[in-house]
Order: structure tokens, then C-alpha cells, then sequence
């Protein structure tokens, strides 16, 4: 199929012997934001974490059948794990910073990867620039990062993982350490980000999800029930189980 | 577990409250020493020999305990997961204090190994094993909850264990390198000197027979080492390697219970 970037092929996931993802079979354009849904243990974090093979950092046994197509290039027998992680890059729901200053965090990603420090002013431009927060940064980069907001602390951790040139992003639903107004003005710069990147993100809020998502995705019990574009999806749901979930049945 | 977790506190507040006490009575004994002037250049020398022996260890366990450490790391792909095994190899000083209490045991019982090279070497050894995983051991435990989420930053960021310890681990053992050190010296001095001096001064100079620390070991086996009058200073440099890992242990699973609750 034309555009397709990622496909999960037959893909399942068992940790610690229990069952996470069961026969996934999905494909997703370059360039789209897909957000994903559902209840509590759907598997919707470790559906992200499977893209960049971050599940075998919290679980002592991993077992995957089937597989992850990206750019028709099997992610789970051919990959170099640290070229994986960097473009595919993953964005906790809390923003983790590392003690220092704005540089210190921007900067963290390049220092892992060999980049020499003469393109370093570079690729933190860059980075900053996508996020259209360069004007606001560029007279704080000495400054410690626990003085920044909770907004701008998300900022860097987007921002450091975007300096290394990622394909796809694989967020975690940050709306909750950031109240509705810091939400409103992140919203649309994240959603800008498309047009560069691929994005995955995980929604706890429905209306978040109708909101940053091109697509949407609802994952029940490991099972994919529906993926669509996000309007349809809202609005004429084709499953059953979706509509059910929506009208806030799952809760 | 919780009702283990009660049982572990209770014994280390315990250990605790004793090693106050032996605190106590070191510094009353010294006082005593200092006044009746017993506190001669002899006693002075090997007490000094004795903490620069401790030193030297130290020093030797915490340089392979890094470079055993480095190893590990570079050939694991998760920086949280090497961490893992790194704390489990490290609980290893159970193993050589089971070892040492062997040997000594059976040199005390059977009196075969009176002035043995081997059994002093096993002794040493034991114990720079011991000291080396335990050294290891405290540079793990201190890195517990904020560090944690950097391993795991740098694991998302690609990143391998030599990132975590060039960028994050360095800089953080510069900015606490003191607490590093505090703890350092606070172990030994906690656990390792008060025995120590109490023991050395009582049996020197007092005809001390150690009732008081009947309460670690079965009594007999320590005035059966001290009725043979041999080489005393490494049988009791070796048992108070013994009582500090003793002590060490249930530190370190009365910790790794709180952590599981």
C-alpha cells in the first residue's frame, strides 16, 4: 500500500507469561498522528514501547510473535538497538530531567550519540525551531531546568529527542502534568509536528484523542477493535464494541 | 513479606541500638587506656597496620568492583536491566562470609590450621571478596530513586551504559562524590571499629573474655581463640569482617523489603 510506514504483521506480545497484544495487524502512514485508546491494560504502552523495544527494559521475560514492519525493514530481527531508539524515538509521560541546565537536557541525546559538539548549536536550533520555542529558549540555556514550568520542561523533552533527527515519535499522554491552558498551547504546535514526523500517542482522555489525532485507534484487551481516521471514528464508529466504549461503557 | 519486613526491622534497630553501645563502651575503654597510660606505640602500631590494611582493601575492592561493573554494563543492552543483575551479584558477600565463617569455624574446632598460610590467605581472600561486592554494592544502593529514571531516560534515548556513566553517573559522583565518601567511612566506622577496639584493648589488656558479643557468635568458639593465644589480631580482624556482613545483610534485605512493599 502506498505511504505505509509501519505495519504490524500477525504481531503478539507476552510478558511474564501474560498475554499483552494479542494478533495485531496494523498499518500506519508516514506522517499521521495516530492516538491510541481504550481502557486500563489494553496494552496501549506497550504497544508503543514494542516500536522502539523498550517492554524488555520492564519485564524480565518477552516473548513477540509475529512482526513490525518500519519501512518494510522487520524491527524485531534486524535492528541495531540504539539506532532503533533514536528514531524512533519515545517521550515519557513525565518529562524526566536530568539535573542541570536547559543545555545540559537538550544536549543529552547528541552527547549519547557521537554528534561533535561543533553541530550541537545546530541540531538544539533545530529541535527548538520544530517546536517554535527557540525565541523563547535561546536567553535560558544556562538556566537550571527545576526553575522552568511543567509546559516548557515538556518542551525539552520533545525537544531532545527531535535534535536527533527521529522518524517516529512514541508518546506517552502527557495532558496530565500539564493543566488545560499549557494543554491548549502545547496542542498546537504537537500537532504541527506531523508534517515532519510520524507520531504514535497514548490518550487516556477521549476528547484529547479527538483533538491531536489524524487517526485514532482503540485497543481492548490487547485486541485492536478499530482504527480509523479520528473523526470517523468519533462520529461513525463501525464497531460495535467502539460505540460501546465511547458512550462509556469500559468504565 | 510484611510480617519478614517487621521481623528484619525490629533486628536491625537491634544491631543498631548494639552498635551504639559498643560506640559507647570504645570510647569509655579508650578514655580508660589513655588514663593508665596503657595506650602504648604497640597497640598504636597495629591498629594503624590493621586500618591501613582496611584501606588498602577497600581501595582494591571499590577499583575491581568498577572495572567488574564497567564490564558487565558494556554487554548488556539495558542499562536498568544490567543494574538488576549488578544488585543481585552484589548481595555475593552472604556467599564469602559463609566461606569465612567456615574456615574459621573449622580452624577454631579442629585447631588444625595453627600459623597455615592457606587458611590466612583464604581469610584475606574472603575478605576482599566480601569487601569488593559490598563496596559494589554501596555505589548500587545509593543510585536508587532519582537515578533509576535517568537509566531509563538514557535507555530511551538509545543510549548505552557507557553514556549513562560518561554524562550522568560521573556528573552525579561529583556532585555527591561527598556522600559517597560519607557513607564509605561510615560503614567501617560504624561497623568495624568499635568491635574492633573493644576487643583488641579487652583482650590486651583487661583478660577480656567477649561475653558481650556472645550475642553474634556461640561463645565457646571465641574462648577457644582466645584460650590458643595464637595469632589473635587476624582471627579477630577476620571475625569482625564476619559480623559486618552479618550486619550488612540485614541491612540489605530489610531495604529490599521496604522497596517490594
Amino acid at each position: 500500500m502506498k505511504n505505509e510506514f509501519i505495519k504490524f504483521n500477525d504481531y503478539s506480545l507476552i510478558l511474564d507469561d501474560e498475554i499483552r497484544l494479542k494478533n495485531i495487524n496494523l498499518m500506519i502512514k508516514k506522517n499521521t498522528i495516530l492516538t491510541i485508546i481504550g481502557p486500563s491494560r489494553a496494552g496501549k504502552v506497550n504497544l508503543l514501547r514494542s516500536l522502539n523495544l523498550t517492554n524488555q527494559l520492564f519485564h524480565k521475560k518477552v516473548e513477540i510473535r509475529g512482526e513490525i514492519l518500519i519501512d518494510k525493514t522487520n524491527i524485531i530481527q534486524n535492528y541495531d538497538l540504539s539506532y532503533l531508539r533514536r528514531k524512533n524515538a519515545y517521550i515519557s509521560a513525565k518529562p524526566i530531567m536530568y539535573n542541570g541546565t536547559v543545555w545540559d537536557n537538550l544536549t543529552l541525546g547528541v552527547k549519547i550519540h557521537n554528534v561533535p559538539e561543533k553541530y550541537w548549536a545546530n541540531y538544539i536550533r533545530y529541535s527548538l525551531d520544530a517546536l517554535e520555542s527557540w525565541e523563547y529558549f535561546k536567553d535560558k540555556l544556562d538556566l537550571s531546568v527545576k526553575k522552568l514550568s511543567k509546559l516548557n520542561q515538556l518542551k525539552i523533552s520533545f525537544a531532545r529527542v527531535i535534535a536527533l533527527n527521529p522518524n517516529i515519535l512514541l508518546v506517552e499522554d502527557f495532558t496530565r502534568y500539564i493543566d488545560i491552558s499549557a494543554f491548549l498551547e502545547f496542542s498546537d504546535v504537537f500537532i504541527k509536528l506531523r508534517r515532519k514526523f510520524t507520531i504514535l500517542m497514548v490518550c487516556y482522555d477521549n476528547k484529547h484523542a479527538a483533538k491531536l489525532g489524524t487517526h485514532t485507534l482503540l485497543l481492548i484487551d490487547g485486541r485492536v477493535i478499530e482504527c480509523n481516521e479520528t473523526r470517523r471514528f468519533f462520529e461513525r464508529p463501525v464497531k460495535k464494541e467502539t460505540e460501546e466504549y465511547l458512550s462509556g461503557k469500559f468504565f | 513479606m510484611i510480617r519478614m519486613s517487621k521481623i528484619f526491622n525490629s533486628l536491625d534497630s537491634l544491631f543498631m541500638s548494639l552498635k551504639y553501645l559498643f560506640y559507647l563502651l570504645s570510647i569509655m575503654g579508650m578514655i580508660i587506656l589513655i588514663y593508665y597510660s596503657k595506650f602504648t606505640y604497640d597497640v598504636f602500631n597495629r591498629f594503624v597496620i590493621n586500618l591501613v590494611i582496611i584501606s588498602i582493601v577497600s581501595m582494591l575492592a571499590l577499583l575491581c568492583g568498577y572495572t567488574i561493573f564497567k564490564l558487565i554494563l558494556e554487554y548488556s543492552n539495558s542499562i536498568k536491566k544490567a543494574f538488576d543483575i549488578l544488585i543481585k551479584l552484589s548481595s555475593l558477600p552472604l556467599l564469602f562470609t559463609f566461606i569465612g565463617i567456615c574456615l574459621f569455624s573449622y580452624k577454631v574446632l579442629f585447631l588444625y590450621w595453627n600459623n597455615c598460610l592457606f587458611y590466612e590467605i583464604s581469610i584475606f581472600l574472603s575478605l576482599i571478596i566480601s569487601t569488593l561486592f559490598s563496596s559494589l554494592h554501596l555505589l548500587l544502593i545509593i543510585p536508587k530513586n532519582k537515578e533509576q529514571e535517568y537509566m531509563i531516560l538514557v535507555d530511551y534515548l538509545g543510549g548505552k551504559v557507557k553514556d549513562y556513566f560518561k554524562i550522568i553517573a560521573v556528573s552525579n559522583l561529583k556532585t555527591n562524590l561527598y556522600i559517597y565518601i560519607l557513607s564509605f567511612i561510615k560503614y567501617i566506622l560504624v561497623n568495624i571499629l568499635p568491635l574492633y577496639l573493644i576487643i583488641q584493648i579487652g583482650i590486651l589488656y583487661f583478660d577480656f573474655k567477649p561475653v558481650i558479643i556472645s550475642y553474634y557468635y556461640p561463645y565457646y568458639l571465641i574462648d577457644q581463640m582466645i584460650k590458643q593465644n595464637y595469632n589473635i589480631g587476624a582471627d579477630v580482624f577476620a571475625y569482625m569482617v564476619i559480623l559486618f556482613f552479618v550486619n550488612y545483610f540485614i541491612n540489605y534485605y530489610n531495604r529490599e523489603l521496604q522497596y517490594e512493599k
